[in-house]
């Protein structure tokens, strides 16, 4: 596991890492990390995938400086590459630096897999590199990155399609969440009712996000067309509208297959208890059966959370924003610095909203027992 | 005490329109203080009709009482907080704490809190688990013996004076199972409560029951003491379901220190008063004589014990 980290990283030290341009669309020239550096690389490297035969207890410590040295050459080395050159010259990370980024996830990801035996340290050793990347973007060490010159001019317009990338996701959660809970808890009383809701939320499953997108279009600029009340509430066939529904409707999926699974997965056993203690079915339900079903239903909200991160990104193109404004501008001007304005972020959101949800799931496996 | 009246329990296959009967003008009272077990083959219908004292299973026909009420004049959720229920796959809420499972009924019933807590704590302590230790703990965290333990406290907590058990020991492995049934047989000594107790384990029925009733196909096939069952089948049914070894399995259930009897011990081979009789028995073959000492814990023989003493067993 180690040595498929130590791996694209020691053949990225061969590769070009930042790539200089007079301005944000010319072409430009590609530069190598000085070789005494990159030595550094491949001696730190070895070192962390040594350490997981030799010496197991360094090798969470050692794959995070490992990653973190990637993400402090890439600060280091675009200041470098800019100093002298004119304001509208930029330094964009080039394939070396995402191969060592790659490769770097890799090694942290084994380390941290191996260290889950070793104790609490060797565990939060495995996740140092977070807070050194938190501190380094702090301090401004990525200033010069093409990415970061970039941000600094859409700096207002980023805050708010981060915002709606996210006002988005969360809607659309909340309204799944309203209409697959109800009817989660009706499909696994009913075998006809879940046959029918589960084949149809599938069926819209199937459709291409895009497709989804565009035929929500014509009616709902037709329902705003003929009820004024809807179209004073700022329903309309592009827009917020189409997006949110369509988004809705993908999250309900997940929402409503692991609603019926989780609570149908409730250990017979612990309900007939319930019904011979004399539990009417209402407490039954909110006592015994909810509480038990809750974390495996809680993993279809994360799985809607991740999927509908994506499906964001795409309603930029019926007008409804989000991150997929950058991506989208960034596409049409050739300005791969924007692209990655909006897609880094995405990406990241999508990481953060998984972890985020994964931790609530364990806790309250924790707290409600396992099922 | 509760009794049944010609229950019956149909079901109509939904294809043919055949009705078949789990459970057919089955009559049968259950002694007050008194633990029946209700033993038969698979499928006799014997946990339908348990399941039907409490109604967690309706009855298409005959009537239960429970005491002096009709079972049905009650709403099933009164009746059933009315009644102790420990179910075979143990149950317990794995979301709740030992104690708040044990809590679950007197809640339903709106006790308050300081009575809750200390009848909790109670119960802990008279089915053998330190309530200091436990009351915390996860289900998750005790051992299969402990878990069926908070299964009998939980039904116990209302102080219920009927109890229904469904092959409360059935998931414990054997020497959990020995342990566990000696507890209870002892927890049941001072409670005296009016014990249902379903099970298809013949040794659990001898050993347990104050009264088997023992089904075959929806109907009763005999009912009375073990002795009753065991020396008088009044049916071939009875007699092959019991096995020719069913003295034996008698004999498994009683601990020699209650057939031994004062007499002269000089010379005999030494037995512990709380092996069984027919572990006495194997040494009686083994060792060929017909007379045992029986020491009592301390290692001294407190009496002797003869092939003619297990006769009479």
């Amino acid at each position: 596991m180690l040595w498929l980290g130590a791996a694209p990283m020691l053949t990225s030290l061969l590769l070009p890492w930042v790539l200089l341009r007079p301005n944000r669309l010319a072409a430009g020239e590609f530069l190598r990390l000085p070789g005494a550096q990159a030595a550094l690389g491949a001696l730190l490297v070895m070192a962390a995938a040594l350490s997981g035969r030799f010496l197991p207890r360094a090798a969470p410590l050692l794959a995070s400086l490992s990653l973190l040295t990637g993400l402090w050459w890439l600060g280091a080395q675009t200041t470098t590459a800019l100093t002298g050159q004119a304001t509208f010259a930029r330094a964009s990370a080039s394939s070396g630096l995402w191969l060592w980024l790659l490769g770097g996830g890799i090694l942290v990801y084994g380390a941290g897999l191996a260290a889950r035996g070793m104790g609490r340290l060797q565990v939060l050793l495995a996740w140092l590199w977070l807070p050194g990347l938190v501190l380094l973007a702090l301090i401004g060490h990525f200033a010069d990155w093409s990415v970061i010159a970039e941000y600094r001019v859409q700096r207002s317009r980023f805050g708010q399609e981060l915002g709606q990338h996210l006002k988005l996701i969360l809607s659309a959660l909340g309204l799944a969440a309203v209409i697959g809970a109800p009817l989660a808890v009706w499909a696994s009383r009913n075998a006809r009712v879940s046959g029918v809701v589960l084949g149809l939320a599938g069926g819209v499953q199937t459709v291409p996000s895009l497709a989804l997108l565009g035929m929500l279009i014509a009616p709902l600029s037709w329902l705003a067309n003929h009820l004024p009340a809807l179209r004073s509430l700022g329903v309309s066939g592009i827009g917020t509208a189409p997006a949110l529904s369509a988004m809705t409707l993908y999250a309900l999926l997940p929402v409503l297959r692991n609603g019926v699974v989780a609570l149908r997965g409730v250990s017979p056993g612990a309900l007939d208890a319930a019904r011979g203690m004399g539990m009417t079915d209402n407490q039954r339900f909110w006592r015994v059966q909810l509480p038990l079903a809750l974390p495996v239903w809680l993993s279809g909200f994360r799985q809607a959370a991740v999927m509908l991160v994506g499906v964001a990104s795409v309603a930029q193109l019926i007008g409804a924003g989000g991150l997929g404004y950058f991506i989208f501008s960034g596409l049409q001007s050739g300005a791969a610095d924007l692209i990655l304005l909006g897609a880094v972020p995405a990406a990241l959101l999508a990481i953060g909203l998984d972890a985020l949800l994964r931790g609530l799931e364990a806790l309250l496996g924790s707290k409600l027992g396992k099922v | 005490m509760i009794e049944l009246r010609h229950l019956e329990k149909r079901y109509d296959d939904p294809v043919t329109g055949q009705p078949f009967y789990a459970v057919r003008d089955l009559s049968l009272s259950f002694p007050d203080g008194e633990i029946t077990a209700l033993l038969g083959p698979s499928g006799c219908g014997k946990t339908t009709t348990l399941r039907m004292i409490n109604r967690l299973i309706e009855p298409t026909g005959g009537q239960i009482l429970i005491g002096e009420h009709d079972a049905q004049s009650l709403r099933p959720e009164e009746l059933r907080r009315q009644v102790g229920y420990v179910i075979q796959q143990i149950g317990l809420f794995p979301h709740l704490s030992v104690a708040q499972n044990v809590a679950t009924v007197p809640e339903l019933l709106g006790w308050p809190k300081s009575k809750v807590q200390a009848r909790v704590r109670e119960l802990l302590a008279l089915v053998g688990l330190e309530p200091d230790l436990f009351a915390g703990k996860r289900p998750s965290e005790l051992s299969g013996g402990q878990q069926q333990r908070v299964g009998v406290a939980r039904a116990l907590a209302a102080d219920p004076p009927v109890l229904l058990m469904d092959e409360p020991f059935g998931a414990l492995d054997p020497l959990a199972r020995d342990k566990l049934q000696e507890a209870f047989r002892d927890i049941q000594q001072n409670l005296k409560k009016t014990i249902v107790m379903v099970t298809h384990d013949i040794d659990e029925a001898l050993k347990l029951g104050d009264k088997v009733a023992l089904m075959g196909a929806g109907a009763l096939e005999q009912f009375g003491t073990p002795d009753d069952l065991v020396r008088r089948p009044v049916s071939e049914f009875v007699r092959q379901f019991l096995g020719e070894d069913a003295l034996l399995r008698q004999l498994a259930g009683v601990p020699a220190g209650r057939l031994a009897r004062p007499g002269d011990a000089h010379g005999l081979p030494q037995i512990s008063q709380d092996l069984n009789a027919r572990s006495a028995l194997s040494v009686m073959l083994r060792e060929r004589v017909d007379t045992l000492a029986v020491t009592d814990e301390s290692g001294q023989v407190s009496g002797v014990l003869s092939w003619s003493d297990l006769e009479r067993a």
